[in-house]
């Protein structure tokens, strides 16, 4: 197994597992859930494109990371 | 957004009152947080190894890479997972009704219900220190049938407070309008016996 051929499967993970986990968040989301009136931590996330956007942030943090990793050390 | 939030939830009934509702403490994410931080630390750490020389073969190494790079993985998504399970539980409080919206692993919905008019006791149970520091706590309806906890409820002072007084107000409701009459009328006629007491 080549270099290139671990980080795009591991990086195709991580792209296919965030994407299925965000569209089962998004099958059970309602409007209450992102409501303003929420009382608690992260009351102040509303929408759902702040939610995606820390997705989308969070899947390029993990791909960068493997990236670099496996680029030093294969 | 408002008008919308009060009616998206299922088996909230169109005449019940939106009160307010409450997320669980942040403290629910931090088993999860802690382990995908700490397998991101491990990994990153690994990097330096690199600098100092590696000491395995090429097949070790890469065999190291793969298991370690999963486990990283894994526990991302594992994270990612308990955040968005976190985000999709709510409780709301209506006039009527407590209710309670959970996703198990984003897939099975499980909604509960709690009269208000069958409330007998709320209990408040802070949970050792570290409840008492961050001030959550597990409050519990008390019914005539069964019980509904809510566990990990933030500010659950102020939570407990707002649900005894939504009680109170509940049982005023039922008390008939003359029985109502009269207390308020002994009440009036108590109030200029304080000051004089005092003097």
């Amino acid at each position: 197994m080549t270099a290139l051929a671990a980080i795009l499967s591991l990086c195709l993970l991580t792209i296919v597992g965030e994407a299925v986990l965000w569209l089962l968040f998004r099958r059970g989301l309602t409007a209450m859930h992102v409501a303003k009136q929420i009382v608690g931590p992260f009351a102040h996330i509303r929408g759902t494109d702040q939610l995606f956007m820390l997705a989308v942030l969070h899947t390029a943090f993990t791909v960068t990371l493997i990236v670099i990793t496996f680029l030093f050390l294969w | 957004m408002v008008e919308q939030a009060k009616t998206a939830l299922p088996g909230v009934e169109k005449d019940e009152q939106f009160l307010f509702s409450i997320r669980q403490h942040w403290v629910r994410l931090v088993p999860a947080a802690l382990a995908a931080a700490g397998w991101t630390i491990l990994l990153f750490l690994t990097s330096f190894l690199q600098f100092i020389g590696v000491p395995f073969d090429d097949p070790t190494r890469h065999l190291l890479l793969i298991v370690l790079g999963f486990l990283f993985l894994y526990f991302q998504l594992r994270f990612i997972w308990r955040w968005y399970q976190y985000l999709l539980h709510v409780i709301v409080v209506t006039d009527k009704r407590v209710h309670r919206f959970k996703q198990r692993f984003l897939l099975m919905e499980d909604q509960r219900s709690f009269e208000m008019s069958s409330l007998q006791d709320i209990r408040k149970d802070k949970a050792g220190v570290v409840g008492r520091l961050l001030g959550f706590g597990t409050i519990t309806l008390v019914g005539e049938k069964s019980n509904m906890p809510l566990h990990f409820v933030t500010m659950a002072d102020a939570v407990y407070n707002k649900l005894v007084s939504l009680r109170d107000a509940m049982q005023m409701k039922r008390v008939p309008p003359a029985v109502q009459q009269r207390v308020e009328s002994a009440i009036a006629e108590l109030k200029p016996i304080v000051p004089a007491q005092s003097a």
